[in-house]
């Protein structure tokens, strides 16, 4: 935002909150939908329409106009632009997966996770969609919905403590480091791409591909769920395949 | 939607019907999803699900030739057991055939 039209928006606001002059704040809230939507651009592609998302950044943009104090001589800027983001990323952690996957869908995988594990346990493998489905009392195609939707856009910050029920980071549980992967004839690609997980995602990729444990012998060391374990793991996966693109891309062009 | 996942959806539907375990389809869907983000060769790429007597044989392709074979291979091995690369005369298909259940001894990769 230029100078010159921040001091615009503060005229503006000054009018607003000292005269509660109302086609003041009008005024800002259109002038201002530039930026709200310049902001929600950054958040679109992540399974949320971005039309949707200028409308939650608006709501932010309302938020930021009606609470911001003009005498604290902050820039109107530095106040509205967290607002806004902080909106949208609210959204995401909320409603995003609510829209998506019903209420009662979210409580099946949540059940789903515990009755896989003590199923796993039981049997001594891992159990079938069809035993998972008799175990839970709701049809196959419920099962499979569930186990999806685990994968559904993930509501948890990159850095989250380790476990659902824990506090523990994966950083109390980490291991030696796995000298692997450098057997893979491309090493170094390998090596770009486990460099750009976290250490609980790349302690995961190590224990699966480089020690060939399975997802359940994974959880089991880690103590986490295998659901939990699979939705890492899957994440991981395309967080390597990017970066090794992007490695690749770098090189040949 | 993405091809990658159709893919996923496709294999775990089949996988499930099949009688696969959770894991097992779990880790057949991480492979499809691995293979199908490759550079096709055409325009169109075919899935191909065949039933086998360990579960269920996935023929995916064509793909332009790429140098990522030595990993992509461990990757899959480690997936589903066995994978192959072929080379065909429309480009790359890879083939992957996929267990049910978890073998009891491991394979050697």
């Amino acid at each position: 935002m230029t100078r010159v039209m921040d001091r615009n928006i503060n005229a503006l606001l000054v009018a607003y909150h000292r005269d509660g002059d109302a086609e003041a704040r009008e005024h800002l809230l259109v002038d201002l939908m530039p930026l709200v939507r310049a902001l929600a651009s950054r958040y679109a592609g992540r399974g949320e329409p971005l039309e949707d998302l200028v409308q939650v950044g608006a709501l932010g943009l309302i938020k930021a106009v009606d609470r911001f104090d003009v005498d604290r001589g902050v820039e109107f800027s530095s106040y509205a632009v967290p607002t806004i983001v902080g909106e949208i990323r609210r959204h995401f952690r909320d409603k995003a997966w609510a829209m998506h996957v019903p209420r009662r869908l979210k409580e099946l995988s949540v059940r789903l996770s515990r009755v896989l594990d003590e199923l796993t346990t039981e049997l001594g493998r891992s159990p079938t969609v069809q035993e998972l489905a008799e175990a839970t009392g709701v049809e196959e195609e419920e099962v499979i919905d569930a186990l999806d939707s685990a994968h559904a856009y993930s509501t948890r910050s990159l850095h989250a403590p380790f476990d659902d029920e824990g506090e523990d980071s994966l950083f109390d549980k980490l291991g030696a480091e796995e000298p692997g992967y450098a057997d893979v004839e491309d090493g170094s690609l390998v090596r770009a791409g486990l460099d750009a997980l976290d250490a609980r995602e790349r302690r995961i990729v190590e224990l699966r591909f480089f020690e060939e444990m399975t997802q359940s012998q994974i959880a089991a060391e880690l103590g986490i769920s295998q659901m939990h374990v699979s939705r890492l793991l899957r994440r991981a996966l395309v967080t390597m395949r990017g970066k090794i693109d992007q490695v690749m891309g770098d090189e040949n062009g | 939607m993405s091809c990658r996942a159709v893919g996923r959806l496709v294999a775990g539907g089949v996988a499930c019907r099949l009688g696969f375990e959770v894991e097992q389809m779990e880790d057949l869907q991480l492979a499809i999803e691995a293979v199908l983000s490759r550079q096709a060769a055409q325009r169109i790429l075919m899935l191909e699900l065949c039933r086998s007597e360990s579960g269920l044989e996935v023929r995916v392709g064509p793909f332009a030739p790429a140098d990522d074979e030595t990993r992509l291979r461990h990757l899959l091995c480690t997936l589903v057991g066995d994978a192959d690369v072929q080379d065909s005369g429309d480009g790359e298909w890879i083939v992957l055939n996929a267990t049910k259940q978890r073998a009891l001894v491991p394979t050697s990769s």
